[in-house]
């Protein structure tokens, strides 16, 4: 067991939450200095992370955790050694898979007391963060265990991220003193918390549903082509809701509290092909894989063989590695090698796809065909349909995929993908009339959108939704999917 | 700004634009301040990586991860230059 049993954890839309970040924020803004605000956040995220466990000890891993990385940056920042920076690498990514207990680490005996693990997986992306770049002298200014604690533990992205580079959090950090809500802040703050409640307890909680209810039924249905493609559709669609309204809702909280959270989503279900859609999805993850992972295999490789030719070959190669392992950072099972396996090979295969028809083409015919409107539908279908796929790893074992596998057959694959393809192209064309729709309706209302009357009712019809949704949900909350990765 | 300065970003800014023609294969190219990835249809993750290896050659620096992070456009790749 992981996680401590027995105990209710704080949930991000629950009413002990909420009573948190309140107390929180008259505490925060009761006075305009900056020692006192970091310790009001000091308070907030020791209170949040304590409510994951039952005794002390169970922090005890995390808390080690942070203290290797504290001490390994604190040499870095001494003395720029080389054989501290290899070290320091080895043994935090060591720690790392020990405490996550990989299961290709099962040999190993592994430390029988429950402890919490929620927050490791962000906590270790920080910690390599402002560990290589204070060997790399990007981080000059020392970093205090206070500092660090809050930047790696902050209550708001302790859970699922987004995982904020320290030098932007510091920036801000060192501002709080003059934050103030002024009514603006306070209606986007309330408009993207809404907004998020609405994503997650509705919307999310509803393809929930529809993907259980698929998920039973695909063992018995005649059609197991469109239970399938339904059910990979629903968890796909529910992971989407899920993780987008967890963002709205910190990143509102975050106003609040003066911070300015990266946003981890710029509409993914627009993408054009994989390539972008990994500028589009979690793109907090990405750039962090690409700095730190993706940049400094292609910057080897090139600076080894430097030929315009073999570069984009190079690419196809890091693209493999860089997304395999971040598929399989997502889980501790042998599935999860799956899902970084379709991670990895759907963007060695895009990019490598995008090299041949360039030369195949020419880079002004290929940009035209890119351009056209099936071509373009058709290529959104197959990028949505391809991950909803990859994402099959998430939900389903080893023994049902090849069960499933079995059955479909290469007709029923086929098919499954047809539909797949064929419901995500309907769903973008009805979307973009929807869209072209909205926008004229907008402008009709003109003035109306920005009085500020209009815009108090629209807030105060929301927060009573959204204040009713919670106590009719207090019963099963939905689960932060991302949490658990 | 000195004189001297200028002098200096505008010698920078013409051996950039050779690099950025050689990468980008592409000899029409003339680099501006506010240009960035969205002016170059090949300037991707990878090209952008590319690109940073032929100016370290180029230069003579070593850019760490977190400085072509932050690059948002051929001006602060200029400004860089010129600091270092």
């Amino acid at each position: 067991m992981l996680v401590s049993p027995g105990k209710r954890h704080m949930n991000l839309i629950s009413f002990r939450f909420l009573a948190l970040v309140a107390v929180g924020l008259l505490l925060f803004h009761s006075f305009r200095s900056l020692t006192w605000r970091r310790l009001v956040l000091l308070v907030l995220n020791v209170t949040f992370i304590a409510s994951f466990a039952n005794s002390p000890l169970d922090l005890f891993p995390l808390a080690a955790f942070l203290m290797l990385g504290y001490l390994f940056i604190l040499v870095a920042h001494s003395q720029k050694s080389r054989m501290n920076f290899v070290a320091g690498i080895f043994l935090l990514l060591l720690a790392f898979v020990y405490l996550k207990r990989y299961s290709l680490f099962d040999f190993l005996q592994f430390w029988e007391n429950p402890y919490v693990v929620v927050g490791l997986s962000f906590i270790f992306f920080r910690v390599v963060q402002i560990f290589v770049d204070t060997h790399q002298g990007a981080l000059v200014e020392r970093i205090s265990a206070l500092e660090m604690f809050n930047y790696c533990c902050n209550f708001l992205t302790f859970v699922s991220g987004p995982i904020q580079r320290f030098q932007d959090y510091r920036e801000q950090e060192k501002q709080l003193a003059s934050i103030n809500i002024t009514d603006r802040t306070a209606y986007l703050a309330f408009s993207r918390i809404t907004n998020g409640v609405m994503k997650l307890a509705l919307i999310s909680t509803a393809f929930e549903w529809l993907f259980e209810w698929m998920k039973i039924h695909s063992g018995e249905a005649s059609y197991l082509w469109a239970t399938y493609a339904g059910a990979g559709l629903s968890y796909f669609l529910q992971l989407f809701y899920n993780f987008s309204g967890y963002m709205d809702i910190v990143v509102g909280i975050g106003f609040l509290f003066g911070f300015k959270l990266p946003e981890n989503f710029d509409s993914p279900l627009d993408s054009e092909n994989f390539l972008d859609f990994w500028s589009r999805w979690h793109i907090t993850l990405s750039e962090w894989f690409k700095l730190y992972l993706f940049n400094p295999i292609v910057k080897a490789l090139t600076r080894r063989w430097m030929r315009m030719g073999l570069v984009p070959y190079f690419g196809v190669f890091a693209y493999f590695v860089t997304f395999f392992l971040m598929g399989m950072w997502h889980g501790t099972t042998f599935m999860f090698m799956i899902y970084g396996l379709f991670l990895g090979l759907g963007m060695a295969i895009n990019k490598f796809y995008e090299i041949e028809m360039r030369a195949l083409l020419g880079k002004a015919r290929f940009k035209k065909l890119r351009g056209k409107f099936l071509y373009r539908i058709f290529s959104k279908s197959l990028t949505l349909t391809y991950f909803a796929i990859a994402l099959t790893a998430l939900w389903m074992k080893w023994d049902t995929f090849t069960y499933v596998l079995g059955r479909l057959g290469w007709i029923g694959i086929l098919e499954s993908l047809g539909l797949f393809i064929l419901v995500i192209g309907f769903i973008h064309v009805g979307y973009m009339a929807v869209r072209i729709f909205l926008a004229r309706f907008r402008d009709h209302l003109g003035e109306l959108d920005q009085s500020r009357s209009f815009q108090q009712i629209h807030l105060a019809a929301r927060v009573v939704i959204v204040i009713l949704f919670l106590i009719s949900s207090q019963i099963s909350m939905p689960k932060l999917i991302y949490g658990g990765f | 700004m000195t004189v001297s300065d200028g002098e200096k970003r505008k010698a920078i800014r013409e051996r950039l634009n050779v690099v950025f023609q050689e990468v980008f294969d592409d000899d029409a190219i003339e680099i501006f301040d506010e240009m960035t990835a969205e002016d170059i249809d090949e300037w991707d993750s990878l090209m952008h990586i590319t690109l940073v290896v032929a100016v370290e050659k180029e230069f003579d620096v070593r850019l760490n991860a977190a400085e072509i992070g932050k690059l948002e456009n051929v001006g602060a790749m200029i400004s860089l230059l010129q600091n270092r």
